[in-house]
């Protein structure tokens, strides 16, 4: 695919990343680079390093060793607020003190643009993530009354409302039902087209398969593949890296890539 | 944009209720007390005071002496004291990410009494009128610091590490102060006594513009910080990735905190539970959003403190109850009733 020559630096560069907690190596050597409008998975087992990566991408952890660069510049060099106006970030735990309203807590995501041109559309941007997540019906209500799958759309309606070149979303379909798995991968997949880029860090590999144009795939803080869906999601790669055989197959009508667990037979 | 006007008109009528309120309780509190003066006569003397003479003049020398010397002053220093624990304890709750964090139930003001037991105890006046406030205002803010990093961790504060730290905070320091109330004269003894149950008793001019300049620069920086303080609800990595530097913040919400609690109790002692029970019932009126729950906090703790001076001086004939007391007595309550709902909304402790 041809990119044009604005975004000919890849958006998103990490370079021999590595991180320790303590004595424990969380990521060991890790290079990763973006390019503008393209959707990356980051996928692997529990406690593999993908929030961590995910997390040294949002510039909230501090790699010991290795360079972290977005948006063209080393991560370290953005003040707090220029800094959210190119990344935003959803989170896993989405917690709010107050008795904010989903539109208050939509809203804050405009405040780094606060004082700026761009603040005159608020009212506008606030009133489209709040529909592009299907919260419209609940828009009065307070944040702390809402299930937690309608946390999660309320948090990636103020993601969106952002409007930032790159999103960073740390499990956004863990809560959600089917129907809004898929808005929610969709509404990513809108935001690649129009230069958006994205890095997810996902469960679901069938789902990784349908959505991302590459996918990283980490296990015990080592990128073990990084390619397109059909060159990562192998069976031989991915019973290897999750420990229990796997079967990659294709939907016999779509053609789409689907992932499961070898399973005993249930008959009998 | 109508949603913003309505918005605008329903935070109108909050501020203009709150403002009615505190002038009424204002002329009440300037009426009270062993000699009664009517309220025409109150307001015709204030209007003197300020060189508008009208047909509501003062009646008697005495009466103007009164309202001016002792009358006056007392409300104005119920009004920013009021203002000031108020303001405090919004922001503080903002700082801890809790809405039960209160300057005297995590033993700020307590800690602020230390300071000023020992500039009263050995009798320190390197800096004349302001030397006890810097010592509340610098053991406060020791304290505060303590507080805040004992009892966070992973960007918010849990209830239960909260309360005992407040606890533990609370017993050093009032052994600490029982211990200078030991050690001090008899003059100080009861100096360090009237603290401790606070009270706007012979509040004097000077002092209350020592308050109110604590006052107007803790609210303006509070108003200044208000939109980023409404980040901070929603943990402190999110608030980062919507651009809050987290650390200087916090230094910032302390620092006001201090500010406020410190300057105000170094002057009229330990008034509890001002800092939870406005900011939680103004929530309750007008939403969470910081800037405007600065502003009618500061108008709700001084029509609070004004009316609990007015209860505090006839309640009892003849007495002047300590106001911290009548604070307590009905903040305690209102307290427990936070808890609970707390740990039921909750699920836990958490």
């Amino acid at each position: 695919m041809m990119r044009s020559a604005e975004s000919a630096a890849p958006m998103i560069q990490l370079e021999n990343v590595t991180f320790y907690r303590g004595t424990r190596a969380i990521l060991r050597d890790i290079n990763l680079s973006v390019e503008a409008g393209e959707m990356v998975a980051i996928v692997g087992p529990n406690g593999a390093g993908k929030s961590t990566l995910l997390s040294a991408i949002a510039g909230d952890v501090h790699p010991q060793s290795g360079t972290v660069s977005i948006g063209h510049m080393p991560i370290g060099e953005y003040r707090p607020r220029p800094l959210a106006r190119i990344r935003s970030v959803l989170s896993q735990e989405n917690i709010v003190t107050f008795p904010f309203t989903v539109r208050e807590v939509v809203a804050m995501g405009r405040s780094p643009w606060v004082g700026l041109p761009e603040s005159d559309e608020d009212e506008t941007v606030i009133a489209d993530s709040i529909d592009a997540v299907d919260m419209r019906y609940l828009s009065g209500r307070k944040f702390v009354q809402l299930s937690g799958g309608e946390r999660a759309r309320a948090s990636l309606g103020r993601v969106l409302a952002q409007r930032t070149p790159i999103v960073l979303l740390d499990e956004p379909t863990a809560a959600l039902d089917l129907k809004h798995q898929e808005t929610a991968l969709s509404i990513a997949r809108e935001l690649c087209a129009a230069g958006t880029t994205v890095v997810v860090v996902l469960h679901d590999l069938t789902l990784a398969a349908a959505y991302a144009d590459r996918i990283a795939v980490i296990n015990d803080g080592v990128m073990d593949a990084y390619g397109t869906p059909d060159e990562v999601l192998t069976g031989d790669l991915l019973s290897a890296v999750y420990d229990i055989p796997i079967e990659v197959f294709r939907h016999p009508a779509s053609g789409g890539v689907i992932v499961q667990p070898r399973r005993q037979d249930r008959q009998s | 944009m109508s949603r913003r006007q309505s918005r605008r008109v329903r935070q109108g009528t909050v501020y203009a209720s709150l403002g009615m309120l505190l002038v009424v309780a204002v002329i009440v509190s300037a009426m009270v007390g062993q000699i009664t003066i009517s309220p025409t006569e109150v307001i015709g003397t204030f209007l003197r005071g300020i060189g508008i003479d009208t047909a509501w003049g003062p009646q008697s020398p005495q009466h103007e002496a009164t309202l001016w010397a002792i009358r006056f002053p007392r409300v104005v220093m119920g009004i920013v004291v009021g203002a000031s624990l108020a303001v405090a304890g919004a922001i503080m709750q903002a700082v801890f990410g809790n809405p039960l964090a209160e300057p005297g139930v995590v033993g700020v003001s307590s800690g602020a009494a230390v300071g000023a037991s020992v500039s009263i105890v050995f009798g320190l006046t390197a800096w004349g009128a302001w030397t006890t406030p810097v010592f509340a205002f610098a053991s406060a803010l020791i304290t505060t610091f303590f507080v805040y990093y004992f009892s966070r961790s992973g960007g918010k504060s849990e209830v239960v590490t909260l309360l005992l730290t407040g606890i533990a905070v609370n017993a050093f320091t009032g052994a600490a102060v029982a211990f200078l109330t030991f050690m001090g004269s008899a003059a100080s003894r009861e100096q360090i006594i009237f603290w401790q149950f606070g009270s706007l008793n012979g509040s004097r001019w000077g002092q209350a513009g020592i308050v109110a300049v604590g006052c107007a620069v803790g609210i303006v920086g509070a108003l200044l910080v208000a939109r980023q303080l409404d980040l901070l609800s929603l943990g402190d990595n999110s608030a980062r990735h919507l651009g809050v530097d987290v650390e200087r913040l916090r230094f910032i919400g302390i620092v006001l905190t201090v500010t406020l609690v410190g300057v105000s109790v170094a002057f009229v002692g330990i008034i509890a539970f001002v800092g939870l029970v406005v900011p939680h019932m103004m929530r309750m009126i007008q939403g969470p959003s910081h800037r405007s729950l600065i502003i009618s906090s500061a108008l709700g703790g001084a029509v609070l403190l004004v009316i609990a001076d007015v209860a505090a001086r006839t309640v009892i004939p003849f007495a002047d109850l300590p106001i911290g007391v009548l604070t307590s007595i009905i903040g305690g309550p209102y307290f427990f009733y936070l808890l609970r709902r707390a740990r039921r909304s909750a699920g836990g402790w958490a």
